[in-house]
């Protein structure tokens, strides 16, 4: 068996008690409106490959959910195994594409991929948007809040790209928007299905205001999953990438997917 | 983990009836007040669940699919917890084992039950230590955004270096060398058990099968 599949069994529950913790405690000092539980599934996807990402999503939404004894235990993380397995998944896909490599003052060609992956993704938010957002009548809170979120996204992927010409931030960036869409719309349904919409918390009158202006199930928990899930996903993503980025390269070479993470040459990080 | 099957998948009637079940079986093993606090856990959904339904048009579904979905719920979470409460980590992982769940699998299980009370004590640690620098947690929701590098930050990098350890470790201990392991430890395991064992596996594939069919037919 080679080296680095031990690494990766022991970053499993590593990185599984990170979201746990960092999910319950932090979120809760913090009091921000994300959730915060998908940095450990992003860094073993990253670091490890899908299938590892993947399985940590799930393990740390079943163990939350019915393992774990009150007061710390969570019931309604048990059904969103799923989409915690898609994020994993998903991160799993972005390191080996060698997306969280570290790439500071990039050379133009890196720039204009970043560029143009920043468009790809700019577009398929449009897309999502006019999916998601089907309704005759005046404009909604949520979707003032969506496009303040991608109108957000353009002007720091636009600052990073043509100020700080950090390629490698935009790519995470975007990366981290589509994961957070995925992750919405894996979701929504699940919200519908499990819970009728209903999660126990503040955003269920959210839920039930897009249920009075008329709109399905699924629509409301979709528009509720949009507001929360790109921007939670977005600052996962990119405080993967910072963190990994002033690591070590020896520290990040001995995981599997240490060499797409780290760049070649005899470049000093 | 029949019963929570069989409730995602009936709903109803049949998630009430496993409802309580698993309530007498709780009552029988001593764990009542451990299912009662779970149960209670989701009183926020139920709570919210039943005020929104009430209070919104017909056209949403309104309190019966409100009510169904809870049961659903309810009958899928609390035979989860009681399996949880009633075993413990060392038999439950034991018995993976003798059955030929692999070491590794269990190893990432019980890791995982074990590291999630240490990364809490640190979490607790690094905020308390960042609040003492001078680090806002009650402030705008601006400084409190600035709040998240410097508490997530340590921690992360304090995971890394755990797995560094853990592995070093691990490898000294042949952990991935191949081969079968000798258990030392054999959890009880009766006639009874079996048989019931077998009985309930025969009801979730005949429940889930009955659900398919009355599903196509509709």
């Amino acid at each position: 068996m080679p080296r680095s599949a031990t690494r990766t069994l022991v970053l499993m529950p590593v990185a599984i008690a990170l979201n746990i913790a960092l999910g319950s405690t932090v979120q809760q000092a913090l009091k921000l409106p994300i959730y915060l539980d998908s940095v450990g599934t992003v860094l073993t996807g990253v670091l490890a490959g899908p299938l590892a990402g993947a399985a940590t999503g799930v393990l740390t939404n079943l163990i939350w959910a019915y393992v774990l004894p009150p007061p710390l235990q969570a019931p309604t993380a048990g059904p969103f195994a799923i989409t915690a397995a898609a994020i994993g998944l998903l991160a799993g896909l972005w390191g080996w594409l060698g997306v969280f490599r570290s790439r500071r003052a990039a050379d133009p060609p890196s720039l204009l991929f970043a560029l143009g992956a920043a468009v790809a993704v700019a577009l398929v938010i449009a897309y999502t948007f006019s999916r998601a957002y089907t309704h005759p009548g005046a404009i909604n809170v949520s979707e003032l809040v969506f496009v303040a979120v991608v109108t957000v996204f353009i002007l720091v992927a636009a600052w990073l790209l043509f100020a700080r010409r950090d390629a490698g931030a935009v790519l995470v960036l975007a990366a981290g928007l589509v994961t957070g869409l995925v992750a919405a719309l894996i979701s929504a349904p699940i919200a519908a299905f499990v819970f009728g919409g209903v999660t126990g918390s503040g955003v269920d009158l959210i839920v039930a205001g897009f249920r009075t202006a008329g709109l399905g199930l699924y629509q409301a928990t979709l528009q509720q999953g949009l507001l929360s899930d790109p921007l939670d996903k977005v600052i996962t993503c990119l405080l993967v990438f910072l963190v990994l980025a002033a690591m070590p390269r020896r520290l990040l070479a001995r995981y599997p997917n240490g060499d797409r993470l780290v760049r070649s040459g005899s470049l000093p990080d | 983990m029949t019963g929570a099957a069989l409730s995602l998948a009936w709903g109803g009637w049949v998630a009430v009836g496993v409802a309580l079940l698993t309530a007498l079986a709780a009552l029988r093993a001593g764990r009542i007040r451990r299912l009662a606090v779970a149960a209670l856990a989701l009183a926020p959904v139920a709570a919210s669940s039943l005020l929104i339904n009430a209070l919104l048009p017909a056209g949403g579904g309104g309190l019966t699919t409100a009510v169904a979905a809870l049961l659903r719920l309810l009958g899928a979470t609390l035979p989860l917890t009681l399996l949880f409460a009633t075993t413990e980590a060392p038999d439950l992982l034991s018995d993976l084992e003798a059955r030929g769940a692999g070491r590794r699998a269990v190893f990432v299980l019980g890791a995982a039950l074990a590291a999630v009370p240490r990364a809490q004590a640190r979490a607790v640690d690094v905020i308390e230590a960042q609040r003492a620098r001078g680090l806002d947690t009650e402030g705008s929701w601006r400084r409190r955004l600035h709040g998240m590098l410097p508490l997530i930050t340590p921690l992360i990098i304090g995971s890394l270096a755990e797995v560094e350890d853990r592995t070093m470790a691990l490898e000294v201990r042949a952990f991935g060398a191949p081969g079968r392991r000798t258990l030392l430890h054999q959890p009880p395991d009766s006639r009874g058990q079996q048989v019931a064992r077998w009985a309930t596996a025969a009801l979730l594939v005949l429940g889930l099968a009955a659900r398919a069919v009355a599903v196509a037919i509709r």
